[in-house]
C-alpha cells in the first residue's frame, strides 16, 4: 500500500501507540481488500457499543485504546447501547453491574471524542452529503446512507470504524471506488402497496438473492415505491440477511452517478407473491406479548404515523408496546407533545437502545412482534425469542383489540 | 484427499488439523454464533446447536452485523473461537475481527465447496494457505 510521509511516520510510532495500532489494522484490512492507499473521511460511526453484545472483551479493547491516549480526529457518532442510561429501573433484564459496565464503555468513547448519540440513525443527527467518504459501522445506516443519501462507505466492522475515527482516514477499496458502485444486476420489484413491513421483506429477499459478484443491484420499483420509513426498513433487512451496502435506486445520487445501462444487466424479480407469502409466514397469529417499533431508531415520520393510527383507533394498547428513538429525536418528539400522546395510549418511548442490543429477552413462551425484519432476524438468534412481523397499523390493531 | 490453495489474510500455525464445519450459508458472527459457548444459534442453519470451538469453519461469505468483528474478538478471548476461518470471500467485518484477534483467516474456496453443509476432516497450513481435506 502506498503511504504518505505522514502515514509512514505514524506507522513508525511517531504520533503515539494508539495511532500506530489504528493505522496498522486499517492497512492490514485494506490490503486484504486490495486497497492501494488511504483516504480521508468526514464522519466515523462506531458500532459494537452495547455491553450485551461486546461483553468484557469489547470493553477491555476500547479501554485499552483510551489508555493509550487514543483521540478521535474526525466527527464521530456511536451506536445504540444496552439500556437508557438515564432510566436505571426501566430495564428488567439489566443488572446494576450491567449499567455500570455500559456506562464505562460510553465514558471511554466520549473521552476519546465521540458524540454520545447512541443511535443507529446517525443520519438524523448529521446527514452526510452526497459523495462524502465515511467509515461507518452499523449495517442499516451504511446501506441507507449509500443507497438513499449518496454517501460512500463500506460496511465497516465496529473496531475498524473506531480505528478510522482515530486516524481520520480509511482504506480505499470497496464502494469508495467508483467502479464498484456500478450496478451489476437489475431487480424489478412489483407490489402496489409497500408499507414498512413489506419493504422490510423486500430487503430480506434482496440480502438473500444478491451474490457478491452481483453487487450492487439496480432496483426498479414497477408499481409503488417505499417511502422514507420503507427504505429504512429495506436497507436494515438487506444488511441483516445479506451483506448489501448499496442499492442503486432511481432518483438517488448513486443512480445519477452510475454509467451502466441498466437495461443490459441480467434480471431478477421480486413479485407481490414473493412478498405476501413471506408476510403470511411471519404474521402474528394472536396478540403478541410485546410490540417493538424502532429498528432502525424511529424518526418523526414513524412517530407521527403511530400517533395517527392510535388517534383513529382511540383505544389503549393492552400489551407491552415499545418504540425506540435516539435522544436527538426524543427531544423533537417531546417538543411536539407527541410523547404525552403515545403515553396516553400505553406506549413507552425508549431512548438510546433497542430490543436487539438490550439484555433479558430470553423468555420461554414470550412472543414479540415488530415491523422490522432486522429485529426478527436478531431476536431469534441472540435472544432465542419467538418474533413475528407485521405492518405498523396491524401491530396497533392487534395490540388494542379487546 | 483434495488440495486447495487459499489466499492467507491472517497467518497462523502451519499445522491446524481437525474437523472442518462447512456452512452452506453466509455468516453474521453477531447472532449466528454464541460468543460464550461457540454454539451455532441460527435456527435455520444445518449446523444449529453444534459448536465451532476448536474446529475450523468454512463459510461462503459474511452477512449481517458490523458488530461481528467484536464477536470474533470476544470468541478468541473466551476460548470459543474456531481454529481458523476459511472463506469463499472475506469481507471487512470478518477481516477486521480476524486481524484484531490474530485468528487465522483465508479466502478463495470455490463456490462448489459450499454446496452441501457437512463436517469433514482436514489439515490447514495457515502460513502457506494450503488446505488438504479428506474428501
Amino acid at each position: 500500500m502506498y503511504l504518505t510521509k505522514e502515514e509512514e511516520a505514524i506507522l513508525a510510532g511517531e504520533q503515539g501507540e494508539a495511532k500506530r495500532l489504528a493505522l496498522n489494522v486499517i492497512i492490514k484490512v485494506g490490503e486484504a481488500l486490495g486497497a492501494e492507499k488511504l483516504i480521508p473521511i468526514q464522519h466515523a460511526h462506531i458500532s459494537g457499543i452495547s455491553y450485551n453484545n461486546i461483553g468484557e472483551p469489547g470493553l477491555n479493547f476500547i479501554q485499552n485504546l483510551y489508555e493509550l491516549e487514543a483521540r478521535f480526529n474526525v466527527y464521530t457518532t456511536i451506536n445504540p447501547i444496552g439500556v437508557d442510561l438515564d432510566e436505571p429501573r426501566g430495564f428488567p433484564g439489566a443488572t446494576t453491574e450491567f449499567y455500570k459496565k455500559q456506562a464505562e464503555v460510553i465514558r471511554y468513547l466520549v473521552r476519546m471524542g465521540a458524540e454520545p448519540t447512541m443511535t443507529c440513525t446517525p443520519y438524523y443527527i448529521r446527514q452526510p452529503n452526497p459523495g462524502e467518504h465515511l467509515a461507518w459501522g452499523e449495517s442499516s445506516a451504511v446501506a441507507y446512507s449509500n443507497s438513499i443519501l449518496g454517501a460512500w462507505t463500506n460496511r465497516e466492522g465496529g473496531p475498524l470504524a473506531l480505528m478510522a475515527a482515530i486516524l481520520g482516514k480509511t482504506y480505499y477499496a470497496g464502494v469508495h471506488v467508483p467502479e464498484n458502485r456500478e450496478p451489476r444486476l437489475l431487480i424489478t420489484v412489483d407490489h402496489p402497496n409497500l408499507d414498512s413491513a413489506r419493504s422490510s421483506i423486500i430487503g430480506m429477499l434482496l440480502g438473500e438473492l444478491v451474490s457478491l459478484e452481483q453487487k450492487p443491484p439496480y432496483l426498479e420499483f414497477t408499481s409503488s415505491t417505499p417511502d422514507h420509513i420503507g427504505f429504512k426498513e429495506m436497507c436494515a433487512a438487506a444488511g441483516a440477511s445479506g451483506s448489501l451496502e448499496l442499492c442503486i435506486i432511481p432518483g438517488t445520487p448513486a443512480a445519477r452517478e452510475a454509467k451502466t445501462d441498466f437495461h443490459q444487466l441480467p434480471r431478477e424479480s421480486i413479485t407481490r407473491d414473493d412478498i405476501e407469502s413471506k408476510l403470511e409466514e411471519f404474521a402474528p397469529t394472536t396478540m403478541p406479548d410485546m410490540v417493538f417499533i424502532g429498528c432502525p431508531h424511529a424518526g418523526l415520520q414513524e412517530i407521527r404515523l403511530i400517533a395517527r393510527h392510535l388517534k383513529r383507533i382511540n383505544k389503549p394498547v393492552r400489551n407491552h408496546f415499545w418504540v425506540s428513538v435516539s435522544r436527538h429525536i426524543y427531544k423533537q418528539v417531546t417538543d411536539q407533545g407527541l410523547d404525552a400522546l403515545l403515553q396516553m395510549y400505553g406506549i413507552r418511548l425508549v431512548r438510546d437502545t433497542c430490543l436487539v442490543v438490550s439484555p433479558g429477552w430470553q423468555k420461554t413462551g414470550y412472543t414479540i412482534a415488530t415491523n422490522s425484519f432486522k429485529t426478527l432476524f436478531y431476536m431469534k438468534r441472540i435472544h432465542s425469542v419467538e418474533t413475528r412481523l407485521a405492518p405498523i397499523e396491524t401491530l396497533i390493531q392487534l395490540s388494542t383489540q379487546t | 484427499m483434495v488440495k486447495y490453495t487459499l489466499k492467507v489474510i491472517v497467518e497462523g500455525s502451519d499445522n491446524l488439523e481437525g474437523e472442518i464445519l462447512v456452512f452452506n450459508h453466509p455468516i453474521s458472527f453477531l447472532g449466528d454464533f454464541d460468543p460464550k459457548t461457540g454454539e451455532v444459534k441460527d435456527p435455520n442453519s444445518p449446523h444449529h446447536g453444534k459448536t465451532v470451538k476448536e474446529k475450523i469453519i468454512a463459510i461462503p461469505a459474511g452477512r449481517g452485523s458490523t458488530v461481528g468483528s467484536y464477536i470474533i474478538y470476544a470468541m478468541a478471548k473466551n476460548g470459543t473461537a474456531p481454529k481458523a476461518i476459511l472463506a469463499g470471500k472475506a469481507e471487512p467485518i470478518i477481516i477486521t475481527g480476524a486481524v484484531i484477534s490474530n485468528l487465522p483467516l483465508a479466502e478463495g474456496l470455490p463456490k462448489e465447496f459450499f454446496r452441501h453443509p457437512r463436517t469433514i476432516k482436514g489439515v490447514y497450513n495457515a502460513k502457506t494457505g494450503e488446505l488438504n481435506t479428506e474428501e
